[in-house]
């Protein structure tokens, strides 16, 4: 056969890949252009069935368009179609997911979610980036968010909570049931880098545990001293530092035997066991725990779809402070 | 029939297009690496040369990919002299599983080797008998380099020992009983430079390994923590350590393939 021939048919089977393969992406054949896997979780939240977004947490002043109490079958027909963009925290992507459908079907409101750092979500909504909601692991940004005017109503949420767990590979060969066991020598620990959120929150723990429990003077004081210089000897058993707690969760529920336990949130143990990771809980003690404030508030300064589209992004802001959006949260390992 | 003025103008505008395209390409593929060179000002260079965490990784890094390419040297060249003048059943299917690792995406190659070599991996009784456990050693930095990288130096010397004129093996067979004595004397200096651009090819491959380092050896600063690995976690807490690392592993990777592309020039210029 011609060589040219050959090319020509190789550069027709390339560009028909391309073709096939963008239109895939696109939906054309798929139906559907969100591939995002959501874990169904049962039972929804059923916002049908509780018409008062008006939540009891968030005094706002703004009026609410509350949806019609009747048992209307087609709910969608009382709002127009809009559209939200959620600035979201990495470890509120899953739970998100998990309600945005219902939500839409609610509210005729598609949810578009961009997740990241909370610390870079904060300065891309500085820089002028369109976000109408953003959901924030750590208060800190709503509030800086506020002092820079640009929330609706001046007005951030404290809206959940979430803490560090220990997690251990399944059948927890080493035995580890207390924080002490986890400075045993030839222990093998995986956390994150001090660096990323979750790993500096281990930080802040392990020296809450030194301060209190490894303290001779402190009244908290663990006297078989399994604690004394706690900060050194956990690190001195950390065998990697990931950069993601996925990661982390990942180097465990691998159970290749590398690691014998690892430190994340109880929203990563929660979501890794909800989607069948094998990996097994173990409670850190509320008194050493370190806990992150979630904030929540609607962007004032790029809402410009008007007050139907203001008053969307607040709906979808109460939700969260309602008892399905707080059981949806405490699913996902939020608010424990 | 096109008059010659037409076809004089259509051979232009083609040409046009075509060097339109090599533009758009090269600036496609320079561009990105030039915006690493600007993020840094030259002012902060000499500083950052003197970070100890930078150093550190450069340090273990040149360590770990000069071993691994000196393990290469002795698995892949004997095995590449193997292939190239044997023929045997399957050995096609031999073939291509050696160069798997180069396609290999990285977390594959990263959990085969914790499904080998971990505590609880196959050959994880035998390490847990002596008492040592891989992951998050040096070693296992080692390991996950020569895994991922050493395929260059063997097709590279596979390629060299193939295209070698047969008459001259035959020749030095017909002089001396030793097949060791030819295999050194004759062979490896007719195919030394395949074999050096392949162990450049190799050891940069080394030094720029990521993913299998990563899940299989773990990241510990000193220990396990090599160059991209510590350019990953800079990136999050000290952005100008990173570009720095970044750069050293830019201007190490360029000297690497243009030395190779000499070599390489020269070995095929010979030959014209």
């Amino acid at each position: 056969m011609n060589n040219k021939y050959i090319a020509i048919t190789l550069a027709v089977i390339i560009i028909v890949a391309a073709v096939v393969g963008y239109l895939a992406y696109a939906g054309t054949f798929s139906g559907s252009a969100n591939t995002t896997p959501t874990p169904t979780i049962t039972p929804t939240p059923t916002i049908t069935q509780s018409p008062t977004p008006t939540a009891t947490a968030s005094p706002t002043a703004s009026p609410i368009i509350t949806p019609s109490p009747s048992p209307s079958p087609t709910p969608t027909a009382t709002y127009a179609p809009t559209s939200l963009t959620v600035f979201a925290a990495s470890s509120l992507a899953n739970v998100i997911a998990n309600m945005s459908t219902t939500f839409q079907n609610q509210y005729n409101c598609k949810i578009t979610v961009n997740s990241d750092s909370s610390s870079t979500l904060e300065q891309q909504i500085l820089a002028g980036s369109p976000a109408d909601v953003f959901m924030s692991a750590d208060t800190k940004w709503t509030t800086a968010l506020n002092n820079a005017g640009l929330l609706l109503n001046n007005n951030a949420t404290t809206f959940t909570t979430n803490k560090l767990c220990v997690i251990l590979p399944p059948g927890n060969p080493k035995g580890i049931t207390t924080m002490a066991n986890l400075v045993k020598p030839g222990v093998r620990l995986v956390v994150a880098a001090p660096t990323v959120p979750v790993g500096s929150y281990t930080n802040t723990t392990i020296w809450k545990i030194q301060l209190t429990w490894g303290n001779s003077s402190n009244p908290q004081y663990v006297s078989s001293g399994a604690y004394v210089n706690y900060n050194a000897t956990f690190y001195g058993n950390v065998k990697s530092y990931e950069t993601t707690d996925e990661n982390v969760v990942g180097d465990i529920g691998l159970n290749t035997g590398s690691y014998d336990a690892g430190i994340v949130f109880i929203s990563d143990w929660a979501y890794a066991n909800m989607t069948g990771s094998p990996v097994q809980f173990m409670a850190i003690d509320p008194a050493v725990n370190t806990v992150g404030n979630y904030g929540i508030a609607v962007i004032g300064s790029t809402i410009t779809g008007g007050t139907n589209h203001a008053n969307m992004a607040q709906i979808f802001m109460n939700y969260w402070s309602t008892t399905d959006g707080q059981n949806l949260l405490n699913k996902f390992g939020f608010g424990q | 029939m096109k008059s010659a003025f037409a076809k004089s103008l259509s051979d232009k505008i083609i040409i046009a297009i075509l060097i339109l395209i090599v533009l758009t390409y090269f600036l496609f593929v320079v561009l990105p690496i030039m915006a690493v060179f600007l993020r840094i000002e030259p002012s902060q260079v000499n500083a950052q040369l003197h970070n100890a965490a930078i150093i550190e990784a450069i340090k273990l890094s040149l360590f770990t990919a000069g071993t691994a390419t000196l393990i290469a040297l002795v698995l892949a060249v004997p095995t590449a002299y193997f292939m190239a003048t044997r023929n045997f059943h399957g050995k096609a299917v031999l073939d291509t599983l050696i160069d798997l690792p180069i396609v290999l995406p990285p977390a594959v190659a990263g959990v085969a080797l914790l499904y080998a070599f971990a505590p609880r991996g196959l050959l994880g009784p035998i390490f847990n008998h002596f008492g040592y456990i891989l992951p998050g050693s040096t070693i296992a930095v080692i390991i996950a380099e020569t895994f991922v990288a050493s395929p260059f130096l063997l097709r590279s010397a596979k390629t060299g020992f193939e295209s070698m004129d047969r008459d001259v093996i035959n020749s030095a067979k017909m002089l001396t009983d030793s097949r060791l004595r030819v295999f050194f004397t004759v062979t490896l200096p007719l195919s030394l430079r395949a074999i050096i651009s392949g162990a450049m090819m190799t050891w940069a491959r080394a030094l720029g390994e990521f993913g299998a380092t990563l899940m299989f050896a773990g990241n510990l600063p000193g220990v396990t923590q090599t160059m991209p690995l510590a350019i990953y976690v800079f990136l999050y807490s000290d952005p100008l350590a990173g570009v720095m690392l970044s750069i050293i592993l830019i201007a190490i990777a360029f000297a690497v393939l243009i030395t190779v592309k000499l070599l390489e020039q020269k070995r095929y210029g010979a030959k014209k």
